[in-house]
């Protein structure tokens, strides 16, 4: 050896083995057998049932929204990562590795690493198939990258979590417990509807604050309040379990162990400033919005200029809804064209975004001056939202089969927007008004068994007027005069009409 | 038995009782709906794979040269180790009412058992629990889906004919193969 390379300075241990010891690790990382399993499942339910949605980024993306991407991975992520925390023990190394000059810390942060690197890769390029296939089918609406993120810090602190029950418990039995554990969490806080529960990547369509929505990104941007919480809880979760890693005595010096401690502590807090932050969390109509953070400029709306369609009276979409146009514009027609040009009738149908907790299918209310009928439809929908116990009646069938057919709109959308907008123009409160209504609803093809499906307007605030079976019968003769003769009589009467003043017998 | 972690593995299993118990205390399985059967299916595959990783023996080939009686060992391992686990969940919902009934819980047990004793031929006892956690994971799909094939025999009732066929045969093959070839032997990872 020459006197030269005795000058040499040694370089760290730490910094002559971390590349080597990064590829071994990603070489031998349990995790990449786990990715096969993962993707399968990936595809079995979020890839198909995605791909099942129409082409809007809001619907497309509504699984991931839910955390179903990253719960099809999670078992499997914490489970690997278990498996791999546990090898020491399991091959009977443990006291032969804490005596190797590298810092069994540095060991277990590069085990981490290269089954995070695994776990994301898989994640990132199974999602990326989503958002690729659905760009190239020219989806309208705004992609969202917040699922997308969430989804891969939650498989992070995965990853971390795993890592640390496998070094923490030293057993056969911690990957396969601590991927169960891990499935139940998350499961319990799917179908939890608490406040807390809200920084889990999972939110349940049927018992979450905020059930992510199909027209997400469309009337208003996506809100990132409580993505940035979340991101900031899991990713405190993660710092804490692999700071956790670097505590045990072999795990290096003291300077080691207190950085480690440091993490920990840091991770603790950025988890318990998170929840602190949701705790003051409240749903909106266009997400949560949690005050410490929000911004109030995302609560603008977004720009756009509608399509309107050629009826009686115009049908005006959001432009991204452009496709389904004609079908609701052939559906409605026979309504527009009843009450087109009578005093009180809406001039226009506008889209607007959805609203509620739960939307409805469909919603419409008549409002401003002149008069506008606003309407809210739950397009691209996926059908679970309708199985819950306490949630509106399921539609017909699902939602590309449901917004395709004219036929199918006429029957499931059109009565309640019928109802809504003849009672705006008749009015609900006399017997004649009730015959009249029940005259326009069967001249516009709908049928009194077609509005049984709606509470009433005195039972509940979301109630429609219904005429009942002695309006029908009132009404037959002037549901059975030609179109011409019946906008006539209309003309002649309806201020007497809406006055109150005129009997049911006075019908013809 | 020892080798083979049996006092560990009936902890384990008191604990997937124990979380039964709770679960049915607390209302998380309520029912008969997907959401019941999901949150059931994930205790019995915890139960399941307790079973099969506790196939695994640290001593290798030194114990195949033991003697002949070995695969009746590994037998009546797997066979006792079923009965305690059923017993276990039995008693942990005793008086309450499962998704599917008892019959049906323990149906599904068995037959996650006996893939999980396949996964240990396949992949070695540690890795058992593999097979009946991405079982499960489909099996949670389907049950939500509403698929009707008996090969996913967690989705179907218990006077199902066809799930019972399917989950028996599982375990027979798993039991049988398990007690006459012994878990793949791995030595790495």
């Amino acid at each position: 050896m020459s006197t030269m390379t005795l000058q040499v300075r040694p370089p760290s241990v730490l910094r002559l083995s971390a590349g080597r010891l990064f590829r071994l690790e990603f070489r031998r990382s349990p995790m990449l057998w786990m990715v096969p399993l993962a993707a399968a499942v990936f595809w079995l339910d979020t890839y198909r049932g995605s791909m099942a949605l129409p082409p809007f980024w809001g619907s497309r993306t509504l699984y991931l929204r839910q955390g179903m991407a990253f719960m099809d991975f999670a078992p499997f992520v914490v489970g690997a990562a278990a498996w791999a925390g546990g090898r020491d023990f399991r091959n009977g190394i443990a006291e032969q590795i804490a005596i190797t000059p590298l810092p069994r810390w540095a060991g277990r942060l590069t085990a981490w690493l290269a089954a995070t690197c695994w776990a994301l890769a898989a994640f990132l390029g199974c999602v990326g198939t989503i958002y690729g296939i659905t760009a190239r089918q020219g989806a309208t609406g705004t992609p969202t990258w917040w699922p997308v993120l969430v989804g891969a810090v939650g498989l992070a602190a995965c990853t971390a979590v795993g890592i640390a029950a496998g070094v923490l418990i030293p057993s056969r039995f911690t990957a396969p417990m601590a991927a169960i554990v891990a499935t139940l969490v998350l499961r319990q806080t799917l179908r939890s509807g608490g406040t807390f529960t809200l920084l889990s990547p999972m939110a349940s369509p049927l018992w979450s604050l905020a059930a992510p929505k199909a027209d997400a990104g469309f009337f208003f941007p996506y809100l990132p309040d409580l993505p940035l919480t979340q991101i900031v809880f899991l990713g405190g979760l993660t710092f804490a379990a692999l700071g956790l890693l670097g505590l045990q005595p072999v795990c290096g010096g003291r300077g080691i162990r207190r950085a480690a401690a440091a993490l920990t502590a840091l991770g603790l807090a950025a988890s318990l400033t998170a929840v602190g932050l949701v705790s003051g969390a409240r749903g909106t109509d266009n997400g949560v919005v949690i005050p410490a953070i929000h911004n109030a400029a995302s609560d603008r709306p977004s720009v756009f200029t509608p399509v309107c369609g050629n009826a009686a009276i115009p049908v005006c979409l959001h432009p991204g809804y452009k496709a389904y146009l004609p079908n609701i514009t052939a559906a409605f027609d026979p309504l527009l064209r009843e009450i087109a040009g009578l005093p009180g009738a809406p001039v226009r149908v506008t889209q607007v975004a959805l609203r509620g907790r739960f939307p409805d299918l469909r919603t419409a209310r008549v409002s401003g001056e002149p008069p506008v009928l606003e309407v809210a439809f739950n397009i691209g929908y996926e059908a679970i939202m309708w199985s819950g116990p306490d949630l509106p009646e399921p539609p017909c069938c699902s939602s590309t089969a449901l917004w395709t057919s004219p036929a199918r709109i006429a029957d499931e959308v059109l009565p309640l927007v019928a109802a809504t907008v003849i009672d705006g123009v008749i009015g609900h409160q006399t017997a004649a008004q009730q015959a009249v209504s029940a005259a326009l609803l069967t001249a516009a093809g709908i049928s009194q068994s077609s509005m049984s499906t709606f509470p009433d307007a005195e039972s509940s605030p979301s109630g429609v007027a219904k005429p009942d079976a002695a309006a029908y019968a009132a009404g037959r003769g002037l549901a059975a005069l030609s179109a011409t003769a019946r906008r006539a009589w209309l003309t002649a009467h309806l201020a007497a009409l809406r006055a109150g003043t005129m009997s049911a017998r006075q019908l013809p | 038995m020892v080798s083979r972690r049996i006092p560990n593995a009936v902890t384990a299993l008191a604990a997937c009782a124990l979380v039964l118990r709770l679960g049915l205390e607390l209302d998380w399985i309520k029912g008969t709906g997907a959401n019941a059967q999901q949150m059931l299916l994930l205790i019995e595959t915890a139960a399941a794979t307790v079973i099969a990783i506790a196939a695994r023996n640290p001593f290798g080939e030194s114990e195949r040269a033991a003697g002949r009686w070995l695969p009746y060992l590994r037998l009546g391992s797997a066979l006792a180790m079923t009965a305690i686990a059923a017993t276990l969940l039995a008693a942990g919902s005793a008086a309450a009412q499962l998704p599917g009934g008892e019959a049906a819980a323990f149906r599904n047990m068995a037959g996650l058992t006996g893939i999980g004793l396949l996964s240990a031929l396949l992949l070695g006892g540690g890795l058992a629990w593999v097979g009946p956690l991405a079982y499960a994971a489909v099996a949670e799909f389907t049950i939500s889906a509403g698929w009707q094939t008996p090969w996913i025999w967690p989705g179907r009732p218990a006077h199902d004919v066809g799930a019972a066929l399917c989950a028996g045969l599982a375990f027979a093959l798993g039991a049988a193969l398990i007690a006459v070839l012994g878990p793949r032997e791995l030595n790495r990872g």
